[in-house]
């Protein structure tokens, strides 16, 4: 639902448009969008604009973000940045590493101590490459 | 050559990793033995036999408990000349001098990776940012097509433009 609402909200923040178009726009089914823009209306995230123009005709409703739907979608984009992301292998290597930090305990090897010799381990690879970045050196192979 | 996690401080963002990447390019199985041999007795578990066509052994160093993977066909690398030619040294403590993966395919083999993580995708956004210019971005993106991970690059690059 949330997302649904981002969506809509950056589609009309980047173009302001009538149902129609925001359906092409979207790729959704019109009863779906019809149906959030319904909800969205309702919890003041959206609201319609007529587009007076000088063509003849009914005028144009135009849908246009409230400044609580601009709001919500800043906050949307900013939660989003925070997300956690990962997959399963990251869940797999998360294991492997706390089974690692348990071997080291039967090995009576402290895992701080280790976190510590990587740590130095790490900054050396850095500072031993900006060190030879220049000279980089090709292989007689 | 270190490939791997371990070569990542060199490239990208600092991070440390537990377990230690080697990529090796034996053809002689004889020369195998002699490698597993001379492991052993430098106290190392070795649970397989030499296979020249194992993708991977993986070894544990009794004296260090370290875990090491062995890799002879590791993920989006071709042991060639120009591979060995993007190798890089890195002096990492006095008598210590080691062979790096280069950074062009650190970045395809992190990408390449079966069970790639997104923290390999982090790891080589960070390399795309801190390389940036230094790259040979011919290279790379041919590497990229080879191994089907262009599109996946490109997304990443973009990423890090933005970053």
């Amino acid at each position: 639902m949330l997302d649904e609402n981002a969506t809509i909200l950056n589609a009309i923040n980047q173009n302001p448009c009538g149902v129609r178009e925001l359906v092409e726009k979207l790729h959704w089914k019109t009863e779906r969008v019809i149906s959030l823009l319904k909800t969205m209306l309702e919890q003041g995230l959206i609201e319609f604009h007529e587009n007076i123009t000088l063509y003849r005709g009914r005028p144009k409703k135009l849908i246009v973000a409230s400044t609580l739907g601009s709001e919500f979608l800043e906050t949307f984009d900013r939660c989003q940045r925070k997300t956690i992301q990962i997959n399963s292998n990251d869940i797999k290597s998360a294991i492997y590493q706390a089974d690692l930090a348990k071997k080291l305990e039967q090995y009576h090897v402290s895992p701080i101590q280790r976190f510590w010799e990587l740590t130095s381990i790490a900054l050396k690879v850095r500072n031993s490459f900006t060190v030879e970045d220049s000279a980089k050196t090709s292989s007689n192979f | 050559m270190l490939i791997g996690g371990i070569v990542l401080p060199a490239y990208g963002q600092i991070r440390t990793t537990q377990d230690i990447d080697v990529a090796i390019a034996v053809k002689e199985i004889e020369i195998l033995r002699q490698l597993f041999e001379k492991l052993r007795k430098n106290n190392f578990e070795i649970p397989t036999t030499p296979n020249l066509d194992a993708a991977c052994v993986y070894l544990f160093d009794r004296e260090n408990v370290v875990d090491v993977e062995i890799w002879q066909q590791p993920d989006g690398v071709i042991f060639d000349k120009q591979l060995l030619q993007r190798r890089t040294r890195l002096p990492i403590a006095e008598n210590l001098v080691v062979w790096a993966i280069g950074p062009e395919d650190f970045i395809i083999n992190k990408l390449a990776r079966k069970d790639r993580r997104v923290q390999d995708e982090a790891d080589v956004a960070s390399v795309l940012v801190r390389q940036k210019d230094a790259l040979d971005e011919n290279y790379l993106v041919r590497r990229a097509k080879e191994f089907e991970v262009f599109g996946l690059l490109g997304a990443l690059k973009k990423k890090a433009q933005e970053t």
